[in-house]
């Protein structure tokens, strides 16, 4: 395929210009979300400096932006521009500038960088690229939404009449695991809840984009209507009194099924919303501009109990246990619940993770001196298990062990995240790089921008 | 910020008000206070025993239902824990709207949980909660005897979801009780883990309405760890009713992957009954395996025995003649070459 449909060659270097988003030549990869990266430019044999301009092409729905050579951009100092002019030196030294997603992809790498000749306006170069963002279920294309069904399916193991392996079973024991670990704690003092969950999204995430690099995890509103959610074409209906979830023969999640569990089963589905204390109401609650407050309260603790638990209770069956995630409409859930921070954070500007009003538990784990410490994995500088391998196993101190079973790796970063592997819940707090720090996600939410 | 609660001070104050007000819920109220071990939070039922206390009260009181369900709403707001012990309490309240209120809290409260105390974790803060999720079941399993459906109904849910052994034995007997319809009870019995769903399950396929028996094959034949007993025990037993061996056979060819490799076997057993040929056999067809024309023609061979060895029957049952004939027809027509 042409760079964005102008008729050059899809590699990174094209006529006697190259261009490169995150410092490689690879396309692999050339995703972006909201949050800057660098692209840089150069020429390469040429006789004389070049005077080129920078613009976002596209053929969909995704746009770049950009923002002139200077250092990483933070929340404050981003100032997008639509075209960047530059002068690439003839000693064909890189030309650095930072580009982010403007509009979201719907198609694939239906956008990218055009580099245009001032000289003749002619495009001499280019990449494509995708900007790939978290979007509310409700608005896929149905070529997105069967993307994603199928990369779950696939990692299940259960596409096409498969059966289940430990590509994705794995979450679900992981998740009723790290329950001893503290992560369903919120409304009593425990800090894990949304720092953990964030990773633990990221995580499958990483593993269905390493199957299809253009999904990535949908948001249910489940504090909205969403009836085509609960449809047999996306994520299944149930008809009681059969309590089986029924999917389309032509979804690829018909068929799935986690070993030892049977089958999927659900009490209802939810296509009308589930019956909750309204997002807004939580965020503007001012006890609740804490993540933790020192007492009840604090927004962590807050969204769990009054927010996320009740659409777990109201379907129930796989939903309703502390293996949810066997039943894949967890991720669409819990996505909700990481925007719903996302937002929190966005409202009250909560990105610096070394702020205890970002995250409370501050600092690393503190050792057994402490009678009110939390587990290790809950500090903000720990790793967390499950993609923590050290178990603490010896270990005398009873809140320094982990599970010797079911850890497994995180999957490896991606380009444009410096995300610590394995990531601590302070490395979850400032997911789009706000700071830039260079850290961030690489993980973003249609409505929230950088 | 954080300081220790004065907790005999506090316990002094709410004795005091348990005495004064006769309220029962103080019990409750004071471990809240003495047993939380998180500092904030028990700090916060110290600065707020008072309040707390008299919320509870009301909650948990006889006045009105609009000032029951304000306190319980004060509660959730801003003293969760408590809010939550209230609740446990209230679940089977005489008073509909604040039994659904508190029903909801409770579930809230539950949901997720089922991680066995065996594995409790040494965080203290864990523990409590799995401490309260406990106190949490023993309220809804209350709820499953109480004569109002749209209590014990959602609490049945919740708990079988989290594959509550006591309450799936109290769904089972709700069904002799009167409380749970048969097909309501099986729905909410398959939410439980299909190991400890299916023997509950299971004497439904012997059940003389037929709807409550084919749901309960639905259940099993789709469910592995039910399936073998459901192929050995009704459809490959010969000593089992036909009805109930053809209704076997019908669910197993829908859920079990393996039903085409030993469907024929039974076929083609000694004294296999015509209505069960005919079924199994048809079905067998309709999955479209290895129906080659050798095959077919061993079939009609088959058939044509039964026939001749069933001919009093099949005269007296015109019905079942007719779908032996049926299935006659379609193995001639496997029996022909392509084209012909």
């Amino acid at each position: 395929m042409g760079v964005l449909g102008l008729g050059l060659a899809s590699s990174a270097e094209a006529a006697s210009v190259q261009v490169q988003l995150h410092g490689t030549a690879t396309p692999q990869d050339d995703f972006l979300c909201w949050s800057p990266v660098p692209v840089r430019v150069r020429q390469v044999g040429g006789a004389a400096d070049l005077d080129v301009t920078l613009r976002s092409g596209s053929t969909g729905t995704g746009e770049l932006w950009f923002q002139a050579p200077g250092p990483r951009p933070t929340r404050t100092s981003w100032a997008p521009v639509s075209t960047v002019s530059l002068t690439l030196p003839v000693d064909g030294s890189w030309v650095e500038l930072w580009a982010a997603g403007k509009t979201a992809s719907t198609d694939g790498k239906d956008t990218g960088i055009a580099v245009v000749q001032d000289s003749n306006n002619t495009v001499i170069a280019g990449i494509n690229a995708m900007v790939r963002v978290r979007k509310d279920v409700r608005s896929l294309t149905p070529a997105e939404a069967t993307r994603i069904l199928e990369a779950l399916a696939r990692l299940n193991g259960t596409y096409g009449g498969g059966s289940p392996g430990d590509g994705y079973v794995k979450y679900a024991e992981a998740h009723g695991g790290a329950f001893n670990l503290g992560i369903h704690g919120g409304p009593n003092g425990l800090p894990l809840f949304l720092a953990w969950h964030r990773a633990f999204l990221l995580s499958l995430e990483r593993e269905l984009q390493d199957i299809d690099p253009r999904v990535a995890l949908p948001y249910w509103r489940f504090d909205e209507s969403a009836p085509d959610l609960f449809h047999e074409d996306s994520l299944g209906t149930v008809n009681l009194p059969d309590t089986r979830v029924q999917f389309s023969d032509a979804n690829p999640l018909e068929g799935w099924r986690m070993p030892g569990s049977g089958t999927l089963r659900r009490w209802s589905d939810l296509g009308g919303g589930a019956s909750v204390v309204a997002l807004d109401t939580l965020i503007a609650r001012a006890d609740n501009h804490l993540y933790d407050a020192p007492g009840p309260g604090g927004f962590n603790g807050d969204i769990e109990r009054e927010h996320h638990n009740s659409p777990h209770a109201q379907v129930g069956g796989w939903l309703g246990t502390g293996t949810s995630p066997r039943d894949p409409l967890f991720f669409l859930l819990q996505a909700n619940v990481d925007r719903a921070w996302a937002e929190w954070q966005q409202t009250h500007d909560r990105f610096d993770a070394d702020d205890p009003r970002a995250y409370s538990a501050q600092g690393a784990y503190p050792g057994p001196s402490d009678p009110t410490r939390f587990r290790r994995g809950a500090y903000a500088e720990d790793g967390m298990w499950p993609w923590d391998g050290d178990d603490g196993s010896g270990n005398a101190d009873p809140l320094d062990d982990w599970p010797a079973d079911g850890g497994f790796s995180f999957p490896p970063s991606v380009a444009g995240s410096t995300l610590p592997i394995p990531p601590t819940p302070g490395s979850m707090v400032d997911y789009l790089d706000t700071g830039g720090t260079g850290g961030g996600l690489q993980a973003c939410y249609d409505q929230l921008p950088f | 910020m954080l300081r220790p609660a004065p907790l005999l001070s506090v316990l002094r104050v709410v004795a005091g008000l348990a005495l004064s007000t006769g309220v029962a819920a103080a019990e409750g109220l004071s471990e809240i206070l003495l047993g939380h071990p998180d500092p904030g939070i028990a700090a916060h039922y110290a600065d707020h025993a008072m309040e707390v206390l008299q919320l509870v009260t009301q909650a948990t009181g006889n006045s009105d239902t609009q000032s029951r369900l304000d306190a319980l709403g004060a509660l959730d707001r801003a003293h969760p824990q408590a809010a939550y012990q209230a609740a446990v309490q209230l679940v089977t309240d005489p008073d509909d709207a604040v039994a659904m209120s508190a029903l909801v809290f409770v579930q809230r409260g539950i949901v997720m949980s089922d991680h066995p105390m065996s594995e409790a974790s040494q965080d203290p803060r864990v523990a409590w909660v799995m401490a309260r999720h406990l106190q949490g079941r023993v309220a809804l399993r209350a709820a499953l005897v109480d004569e109002r459906p749209h209590i014990r109904g959602p609490a049945a849910m919740t708990l079988a979801s989290l594959s509550d052994e006591e309450s799936l034995a109290a769904i089972e007997a709700g069904v002799v009780a009167g409380r749970f319809a048969p097909e309501e009870a099986l729905s909410l019995l398959s939410l439980a883990e299909p190991a400890m769903a299916a023997p509950r399950i299971w004497p439904l396929v012997h059940s003389d309405t037929l709807a409550h028996r084919d749901l309960a094959l639905d259940y099993l034949a789709s469910e592995p760890v039910a399936r073998a007993r459901v192929r050995a025990e009704l459809f490959q037993a010969p000593d089992v009713a036909t009805p109930l061996r053809v209704a076997a056979a019908l669910a197993l060819a829908e859920y079990d992957p393996g039903f085409s490799s030993y469907a024929l076997s039974v076929a083609a057993a000694p004294d296999v009954p015509p209505a069960l040929y005919a079924t199994t056999v048809g079905v067998w067809l309709d999955q479209g395996v290895a129906s080659d024309a050798a095959t077919a023609r061993l079939l009609s061979r088959d058939l044509e025995a039964l026939a001749k060895d069933n001919k009093k029957l099949l005269k007296k049952d015109p019905e079942l003649s007719a779908q032996l004939d049926a299935l006659y027809t379609r193995l001639e027509a496997l029996e022909r070459p392509q084209g012909e």
